[in-house]
């Protein structure tokens, strides 16, 4: 990274304070935000001062831009030098006889995070990178060009699949066969096929697939998430704790499992949800999630009663008149 | 659009038909600043959806109807009413389905008002008892010109409530968030016949739905 852009985050960090919106500052960084944008903002985590959000799109800027002109050697040296992580807590993931799946969600450097500890873990164990094809999740474009850049010789021990059947396939394949899936389960491509969980005072939907990948190879699951070092042009990967799918599941009714699946993905996301609570504005989602509004789960006790109140209203009671006008 | 089938023409007509002959009368007409704010309005009972100022809920106006203190005049902007719980008539129409509100029915049939819908050919008439199909071609006709008065139609963007996908896609939320529930209270416990009852009940829901969408 440039002199001139380590300066211009610092001399700029000050501004974190600030909670003033500024036109100005939002159209030098290419920011189109509505004041509802704002709001939201400034909800997620507390009250996140506005002046924040800009430090962070700032800095995100200059890591992409800086990004996009290197080559392998000097954009691997450039990762390299930004993070400040301690891999400790990394070396089970190395011993571990089994698959582990390494879970991220898209917070702060979450690329960074995601390519300093594949490109570590590639050299010990067969790394496969797990997100949505690019045809379906636009954006996505940019891991694959990234794999191209930084992995693509196969010495790296770094691949990269699409979350279709194929992709599906080979990650199955993978983990029984030991190897790590990295996967960012704060996506998805069918907003049906998800399951809700409770995320920052948000209901958040999500897919089951980390979990039952997990299930159906008998891998664990290891949550990390990326963090700002120190607000400067610097990352740190955050290491959770160790899930294991439970141990008595195998030949579980489907309904029962999916009951397990569900915890899994909930234990994730709650460990997520340590470790960006207050910083939640890093978060890619951050302002589609914090525009859904506040609700909760049903208890045990309160779900037969909400369960027949929904089943005597509409859609689901019969129309109270039916005319065939075609 | 032709000034002399405007909305506010409607009203006039509609106030002067209601002078000449004092009939119970429901007047159908779009939601719009100017049939929001017309002198004329004080003269009508206006019906739509609950918490807009000036507005009385379907459900208020059949309470006065049953207390025997009629309104003589009523608005309806049924364009309002469009959310699952104000719109629960079906119509299959030849391309779509959509769901309309019940009370101007209620009203023509039970109560004997005379039917008044505003479309942007002229006023449509229906005398008291007429056929539920007749009044629901009458709306449909209404809600389709309701478009020919673009922006100043307010409602307007609300209109996909009524439609059946909008109905599904909100029921699969619904069920999603009752399966979701149902896995956040029995993921650390067994479940149970009690719990198996639950979840038969729900899965059951989300057969409606498929069979919504088959239909």
């Amino acid at each position: 990274m440039s002199l001139l852009a380590r300066l211009l985050v610092a001399a700029t960090a000050p501004a974190r304070h600030l909670d003033l919106r500024s036109r100005h500052i939002e159209r030098m960084l290419g920011m189109r935000l509505a004041e509802t944008d704002i709001r939201l903002v400034r909800q997620a985590g507390g009250s996140t001062p506005i002046g924040a959000y800009y430090h962070w799109y700032l800095q995100k800027l200059l890591v992409a831009r800086a990004i996009r002109k290197l080559d392998r050697e000097r954009a691997l040296a450039l990762v390299q030098a930004m993070d400040h992580t301690d891999y400790t807590a990394a070396q089970p993931i190395i011993d571990s006889p089994t698959g582990v799946i390494v879970a991220i969600p898209h917070h702060a450097h979450y690329i960074l995070s995601m390519t300093a500890l594949a490109g570590r873990l590639g050299k010990h164990r067969p790394v496969n990178v797990f997100y949505g094809q690019p045809a379906t999740h636009k954006g996505n474009e940019v891991f694959d060009r990234m794999h191209e850049v930084l992995f693509s010789p196969l010495a790296s021990g770094v691949d990269i699949m699409h979350d279709n059947r194929q992709g599906l396939a080979k990650a199955i394949k993978g983990l029984k066969n030991g190897e790590i899936v990295v996967i960012m389960p704060d996506a998805f491509q069918d907003e049906d096929a998800t399951m809700m969980v409770p995320f920052l005072g948000r209901l958040m939907n999500t897919m089951l697939g980390t979990a039952i990948l997990a299930r159906k190879t008998g891998s664990w699951i290891l949550p990390v998430v990326s963090k700002l070092h120190r607000n400067r042009l610097a990352f740190m990967t955050h290491f959770g704790t160790r899930l294991d799918y439970p141990a008595d599941s195998s030949g579980l009714p489907a309904r029962q499992a999916r009951i397990r699946d569900y915890a899994v993905t909930r234990d994730v996301f709650q460990q997520f949800e340590s470790a960006m609570r207050n910083e939640a504005y890093l978060w890619q989602h951050v302002r589609g999630h914090f525009a859904n509004s506040a609700m909760h789960l049903v208890d045990k006790e309160a779900l037969p009663g909400i369960l027949e109140a929904m089943e005597n209203a509409p859609p689901f009671r019969a129309p109270d008149l039916a005319l065939d006008l075609t | 659009m032709d000034r002399a089938y405007s909305p506010l023409t409607g009203l006039a007509e509609a106030t002067h038909a209601c002078t000449r002959a004092d009939l119970p009368t429901v007047l159908v007409l779009p939601t719009t600043e100017a049939t929001q704010s017309h002198p004329e309005l004080p003269l009508w009972t206006r019906v739509g959806e609950v918490g807009r100022p000036g507005i009385h809920k379907p459900t208020t106006v059949l309470a006065r109807l049953r207390n025997s203190e009629p309104p003589g005049r009523v608005i309806s902007y049924c364009d309002q009413l469009c959310r699952v719980h104000d719109a629960t008539i079906r119509i299959d129409l030849p391309d779509r389905r959509i769901f309309l509100s019940p009370i101007e029915t209620i009203l023509n049939t039970k109560y004997k008002f005379r039917l008044l819908v505003w479309t942007a050919s002229g006023l449509v008439m229906l005398p008291p008892s007429s056929p539920a199909s007749d009044i629901a071609r009458a709306l449909v006709a209404h809600l389709r010109d309701c478009e020919h008065l673009a922006e100043a139609w307010q409602e307007r963007r609300r209109q996909v409530e009524r439609t059946i996908e909008h109905r599904i896609m909100s029921g699969r939320r619904q069920v999603r968030f009752l399966q979701s529930s149902f896995a956040n209270a029995y993921a650390r416990s067994p479940l149970g016949a009690e719990a198996e009852k639950l979840l038969d009940r729900i899965d059951t829901l989300e057969e409606a739905l498929k069979g919504m969408m088959r239909a």
